[in-house]
């Protein structure tokens, strides 16, 4: 119903205000760096990786990095107990992370918004319900909840998204209900409901888009958190099975060996560092720039 | 005293597009765990009064009187605790949903705050194409059509259809905030302090546009001001509250010329008078100290713990809403004010 050149305009006025933002904060750039090159590694790990994460080496069995006598081109990070080459089981390990903590997030952002929205809009009953529920939810360690839900069900990708989306759901739920109940009161949603809409629309029309702001920012920064329950989760022996790789299961399978061979855990831990900084940057700048009291920004 | 006319019991309610019989809002403020016994906050207390179709009511009171909270229940963003709200004769407080929501586009707001009456993330078009969406009145170019003669309506530009609201300066949000309440053709607007949030300047030209509106299109207006002048610009006829009541309802002429409340009288005296040689000598404010708390307001009279005037009768009987004479000057006072000072011109 608008023009297209309005519509296109609008974008790309939109795109560059954007980019100019970026370029303007260093740990933003530095942030938003990261989290593509991590990206790409995921996307491209078959091709950038030069051996089989799981093919097994028996005759170069914890060799170490490149620049250490014994080093080798062919493993630039050495390999570990088993013989496999650290650089391709990080670079594979990447998918499985990136996955977990994109998957999981959504997850737990879908529970999470809908519960909100539904207790902050309606309140009553239906808020005290839920909002008691979050509670209790607290109260429970989030790592214990989960053990006890893979060890009821087999661990694999599905269910630790499922596991951690449902146990990182809290956050959301808060903050969303948090944000509706201050929204509601709001003159432009009072004009909605004079003018006749029906509370689903006001809620889809004026509520969400106005909550999405801060639905982004908490999802940035709990991607982060979800790379690392994933991991401590698969340190833990509850993470996806031995078949597949992921870089809290390396850190596992190399804590064994951190006197001898500090190499096999210290440059999975690194990448997991790497990774939730990253993330962690782009989630504060993007905080920053949606936040209009931040006027120097603008 | 003369026969006594109570407000509500003086005409068939035909007569009227709006009548408010004794309508009332408390609000429970005890909201302890152990609810055990409600203590409540009587915003709007047993409030009555009729509009007819094409004037303009000005309701005036200060801050934290109920005349938002009265706004907002005859409206329905609000329950009423009791009371009847009669538009053309139909009962809109006990309307069912759907009745309801058909039956909004009959009665709409203009809002006191242009920044927030605004959806931020939505543009002009948009927020003007609401109404029309909602109850499917028109879609694709004549939607386009009917929008941009709102905005012609209004007096803002069609280049700006596809503008975010924070592009504009509170006059305009303003003005996009008429349109959509005049989108479906409603009968009766209440404007909720629509002038209180804007310069000096920028008042004058909503107003004006307002009455404008009203002349075009047949509108009748519930005018919500806390400002003496910003209603006589306006009013047909004056209503003013206080805690929750009606003290004072006249036509604007006499309520201005010769009030007959003391607090009326203290509101008029208020108003600075910008020609030093007008004031008279004993022209300082008669009004002093703060509202009472509504959740517990003064027996009897409930002025009368701020009026010069006041009897040991203030404090034991309520006066009832009523005028000595039959005439349209109606007072809720023990001891209507013989030779009130008011403004005239």
């Amino acid at each position: 119903m608008y023009e297209n050149e309005t519509f296109a305009s609008h974008t790309k006025a939109f795109l560059s205000r954007w980019g100019r933002l970026l370029l303007k904060s260093k740990t933003g750039l530095l942030g938003f760096v990261i989290v593509v090159l991590f990206l790409i590694v995921a996307l491209f790990a078959p091709q950038l990786a030069s051996h089989d994460p799981a093919a097994l080496n028996p005759g170069n069995m914890t060799t170490p990095p490149l620049w250490m006598p014994g080093g080798t081109m062919e493993f630039p990070l050495g390999t570990d107990n088993l013989g496999r080459c650290i650089l391709c089981r990080i670079i594979y390990g990447t998918q499985i992370s990136m996955l977990i903590g994109v998957c999981s997030v959504i997850v737990a952002g879908i529970i999470g918004t809908l519960f909100g929205l539904v207790a902050g809009y309606y309140g009553g009953i239906c808020d005290s319900i839920i909002m008691r529920i979050t509670d209790a939810f607290h109260a429970i360690p989030r790592t214990l909840l989960a053990m006890v839900l893979i060890s009821a069900v087999s661990g694999s990708v599905v269910t630790l998204v499922f596991v951690i989306g449902f146990t990182g759901w809290i956050q959301y739920a808060r903050l969303i209900r948090s944000e509706v109940l201050s929204l509601k009161n709001q003159e432009f949603v009072k004009a909605a409901v004079t003018i006749g809409t029906p509370h689903p629309v006001i809620i889809w029309r004026h509520i969400i888009p106005n909550v999405m702001s801060s639905f982004i920012v908490v999802s940035t920064l709990a991607v982060a958190s979800s790379i690392i329950a994933e991991t401590s989760l698969s340190f833990l022996g509850l993470g996806i099975g031995a078949q597949q790789v992921s870089w809290g299961g390396m850190l596992s399978d190399g804590r064994n060996y951190l006197a001898t061979h500090w190499w096999i855990a210290t440059f999975p831990g690194i990448a997991i560092t790497l990774a939730v900084l990253g993330i962690m940057f782009l989630g504060n700048w993007i905080r920053d720039v949606l936040d209009p009291h931040n006027q120097g920004l603008q | 005293m003369a026969e006594k006319r109570n407000i509500t019991g003086q005409a068939p309610s035909s007569e009227y597009l709006l009548e408010v019989r004794h309508l009332c809002k408390f609000f429970n403020v005890n909201k302890s765990l152990l609810r055990r016994q409600p203590v409540y906050l009587r915003a709007v207390d047993d409030v009555s009064f009729c509009v007819k179709a094409g004037e303009t009511l000005g309701i005036v009171g200060e801050s934290g009187c109920g005349k938002s909270t009265l706004g907002n229940t005859i409206i329905r963003l609000l329950d009423a605790t009791s009371g009847q709200v009669l538009f053309n004769g139909k009962d809109f407080t006990t309307l069912q949903q759907k009745e309801l929501q058909a039956e909004r586009a009959n009665i709409q707001m203009v809002f006191q705050d242009p920044f927030s009456s605004l959806n931020p993330r939505m543009r002009v078009f948009d927020i003007i194409a609401e109404p029309f969406r909602t109850h499917h009145v028109c879609s694709g170019p004549e939607l386009r059509e009917a929008v941009f003669q709102l905005m012609d309506e209004v007096g803002l530009p069609r280049t700006s259809a596809f503008r975010f609201p924070h592009e504009f300066s509170g006059g305009q949000r303003q003005r996009i905030g008429i349109a959509r309440a005049l989108a479906l053709k409603p009968k009766l607007i209440i404007c909720d302090e629509p002038v209180s949030a804007l310069d000096v300047s920028i008042q004058a030209q909503i107003l004006n546009l307002l009455a404008e509106l009203q002349k075009k299109f047949n509108l009748t207006y519930i005018f919500i001001a806390h400002g003496m002048p910003t209603v006589k610009h306006i009013s047909t006829n004056v209503a003013v509250m206080y805690l929750g009541k009606i003290m004072e309802f006249a036509p604007k002429k006499d309520l201005f010329s010769r009030p007959l409340h003391p607090y009326t009288e203290g509101l008029l005296r208020a108003v600075p008078i910008p020609d030093p040689t007008l004031r008279d000598s004993e022209g300082t404010p008669i009004l002093s100290g703060d509202v009472p708390s509504p959740v517990n307001p003064p027996s009897g009279c409930r002025f009368r713990t701020r009026c010069p005037y006041a009897q040991d009768r203030c404090r034991e009987e309520a006066p009832e809403l009523t005028s000595k004479d039959g005439s349209p000057h109606l007072v809720a006072c023990h001891y209507p004010l013989e030779n009130g000072q008011g403004i005239l011109h």
